[in-house]
């Protein structure tokens, strides 16, 4: 059908097309090859990872490097979970990340739906201090929280994983925006219809805001997912460590099953990757359903 | 360039399905005769800050009444409205609805429903849900919130239309969705923020009709807000009129039309509005005059006892575009400024030796005329009086 669609084309303009069917194969390469390099640099680490962990330890940065494994040991992985403690650690990263993620969209859904939806005093200012403390760094609050942390002494518990972090000036602000959207006359019509505002929030906000509550959630997941000073301060023992933590530990102790750390770090990320994908479709459908809205 | 089929069926579909709407469908609606209440504000002032937005504010609309609150944007009828809603708290004054006091009732308890501008229909939810939605919040049982969703949706020709999320309708279709969510609740009154501005020329008119034929054949009492003169003379049965926030006049159509109780009612009831000519009262020919831009006005014996009872020597008067005509032998010079041929009739902007812009109203037979052409006009009709300084109509017995 193309084709044809082109014959039909008068003369002059087949030829403008020529020129660029000359000059487009090259930009194509070009812009392919960036890719390429680009998705290279990206995933050569995690594919190296993968490959370490299906050697035998003893392989593990022989020279030359092994780029393929032609005899793949799967029983790192299990040595992993029976040796490394992975199924703790994993456990651990899980109530920490959920706590997280969970108590951040809370807080953040209902500080933004205060600031958008209810008068009262010094509201600009206590937003503005929200925002504020996007600019102060995690690094300048560590000393002062674990001070908290010790006097409460929460010191190796998972209060002390999760409490800090559960409120958020991003998602306050993200939540902020997206609901100023809305129509105010939704909110007045809801109040004569007899919704109050948990209701509201809960019957007309939230499904309305489905894309930015899906973005803010997967963000939440995995910054809660991937930290690592901050849980390296203030556990101890096993019992609490997080993936990053536990791993970290065992790669500096005298562990020397190299390939089980390099599983553990696999599966480590793979709720990561596993969320991506998942969510990825949800996020493009939820940007697409608002779209048609219009 | 041009729109897709699709679009253009869409809006013919929404046309068409313009049929009125049946005796048996209102007979059925959910409204029993008697659950109309009078919506009451008794020296309602509301400020926001230093702005005044409702000044000592008193009218009624009687139970059944349809009401309208008519004035230009900011004059405070939206928010008159919020507050019988609930959605605002005065800053003094009573609110009633059905003769008791709601002032501290919350504004769900309060038993109103309103109809926005916007609609307000929750876009995430079908036809169906949305107008089930106030049902929802009340606890009605399910078999019940069905039944009464069939039957209002039947009484609005929405039936077809339950599935349909509210972004896939026309705007007439939203509008009576919106209708259909303030009726399914059988409200104690029904509130409305200019309904209609939203939509077209053509529609308008149609859902004009049939906001006044729900209203003459069940029992509402109906407040309603516009800033549209031709809406409120056409749909209310009183209009009350504000200006910055004051109450001007509280009257039927036809009086508001006919003695306006200012001259902002004057100017602003009425298309083209009504000329309001400021001048001095003069003694010419045996007679009492009032010297305009161009020429004078001539006043009836009881308009020229008026003015002498009051020593007038300022004078504001008001002529309707109907009480002027071409004369050659006219009392008022002036030159054409802008012909508007609406159909039926012409209206004729008349430049008058000052500057000032004077409209009168003729028939579409009569001969077009040029623009700068020179004429002569009479006041052959209602010449009105108004005070100077208040503004105020200068009321004459018998007229």
């Amino acid at each position: 059908m193309r084709a044809e669609h082109r014959n039909a084309r008068p003369h002059e303009e087949r030829h403008v097309k020529g020129t660029f069917a000359l000059r487009r194969p090259v930009r194509r390469i070009a812009r392919y090859a960036l890719l390429v390099g680009m998705a290279v640099v990206v995933a050569f680490p995690i594919y190296i990872t993968v490959v370490n962990a299906l050697l035998p330890s003893a392989q593990i940065g022989a020279r030359p490097p092994t780029l393929f494994p032609t005899h793949p040991q799967w029983g790192s992985f299990r040595a992993a979970f029976s040796e490394a403690h992975l199924g703790i650690y994993l456990r651990n990263s899980a109530i920490v990340t959920i706590g997280i993620t969970a108590a951040q969209l809370i807080t953040s859904v209902l500080a933004a739906y205060a600031f958008v939806f209810l008068r009262f005093p010094a509201r600009r200012v206590i937003f503005m201090v929200c925002i504020a403390t996007l600019m102060v760094p995690l690094e300048a609050t560590i000393l002062p929280n674990y001070r908290t942390i010790e006097m409460l002494g929460w010191y190796n518990t998972f209060p002390a994983l999760i409490v800090p972090f559960v409120g958020s000036g991003i998602g306050i602000f993200l939540f902020r925006q997206a609901f100023l959207g809305l129509p105010r006359d939704l909110r007045d019509a809801a109040t004569l219809d007899g919704y109050g505002h948990l209701r509201f929030l809960t019957r007309v906000v939230l499904p309305l805001n489905r894309p930015v509550t899906a973005a803010f959630g997967i963000y939440a997941f995995l910054t809660a997912w991937n930290q690592y000073l901050w849980p390296l301060l203030v556990t101890q023992t096993n019992s609490v460590r997080t993936v990053q933590i536990g791993l970290r530990q065992l790669s500096i102790s005298n562990f020397n099953q190299l390939d089980v750390v390099f599983a553990g770090t696999v599966l480590g990320a793979l709720p990561i990757f596993v969320l991506l994908f998942v969510f990825q479709r949800q996020l493009v459908r939820g940007l697409t359903a608002g779209a048609l809205k219009g | 360039m041009t729109s897709p089929p699709g679009n253009s069926t869409e809006i013919d579909s929404s046309r068409a399905d313009f049929t009125p709407v049946t005796d048996k469908a209102l007979a059925a609606l959910p409204l029993e005769r008697g659950a109309a209440s009078s919506v009451a504000l008794e020296g309602i002032t509301k400020s926001y800050g230093p702005v005044t937005a409702i000044r000592d504010l008193t009218l009624e609309a009687r139970a059944g009444e349809f009401l309208v609150l008519l004035g230009p944007s900011g004059c405070g009828k939206t928010t008159a409205l919020r507050l019988v809603a609930g959605l605002e708290d005065p800053t003094s004054g009573t609110v009633r609805i059905g003769g008791r006091v709601v002032n501290d009732v919350d504004a769900k308890d309060r038993d109103v429903a309103m109809v926005f501008q916007s609609y307000a229909l929750y876009p995430h939810l079908s036809v169906g849900r949305n107008i089930e939605f106030p049902l929802r919040a009340r606890q009605v049982p399910a078999s019940q919130r069905r039944q009464l969703v069939a039957t209002v949706a039947e009484s609005l020709r929405l039936e077809q239309l339950l599935d349909r999320k509210p972004a896939q309708l026309s705007g007439g279709q939203r509008q009576r969705v919106a209708l259909a969510r303030a009726i399914v609740r059988r409200p104690r009154a029904f509130l409305m923020d200019e309904p209609l501005s939203n939509l077209d020329a053509q529609l308008r008119v149609q859902m004009r009709a049939e906001l006044v034929e729900l209203h003459t054949r069940v029992d509402i009492t109906i407040l309603y807000v516009t800033h549209d003169q031709v809406e409120a003379m056409t749909m209310g049965q009183r209009i009350a009129i504000l200006n910055e926030g004051v109450l001007q006049q509280l009257d039927t159509p036809e009086a508001v039309y006919r003695r306006p109780a200012n001259a902002f009612v004057a100017g602003f009831v009425g298309s083209p509005p009504m000329n309001i000519l400021r001048g001095r009262a003069v003694a010419e020919d045996d007679a009492l005059w009032v010297a305009v831009p161009g020429g004078r006005v001539g006043l009836s014996p009881p308009l020229v006892r008026a003015v002498e009872d009051r020593a007038l020597r300022e004078v504001v008067v008001g002529l309707r575009p109907e009480a002027l005509s071409l004369d050659p032998n006219g009392t008022i010079a002036a030159a054409v400024s802008l012909v508007e041929l609406v159909g039926h009739e012409q209206h004729v902007a008349l430049r008058l030796p000052g500057g000032q812009l004077v409209w009168i109203r003729m028939g579409s037979e009569a001969p077009r005329m040029r623009t700068g052409q020179d004429v002569r006009i009479a006041a052959t009709g209602t010449v009105h009086l108004f005070d100077p300084q208040t503004g105020n109509l200068i009321e004459v017995g018998n007229e």
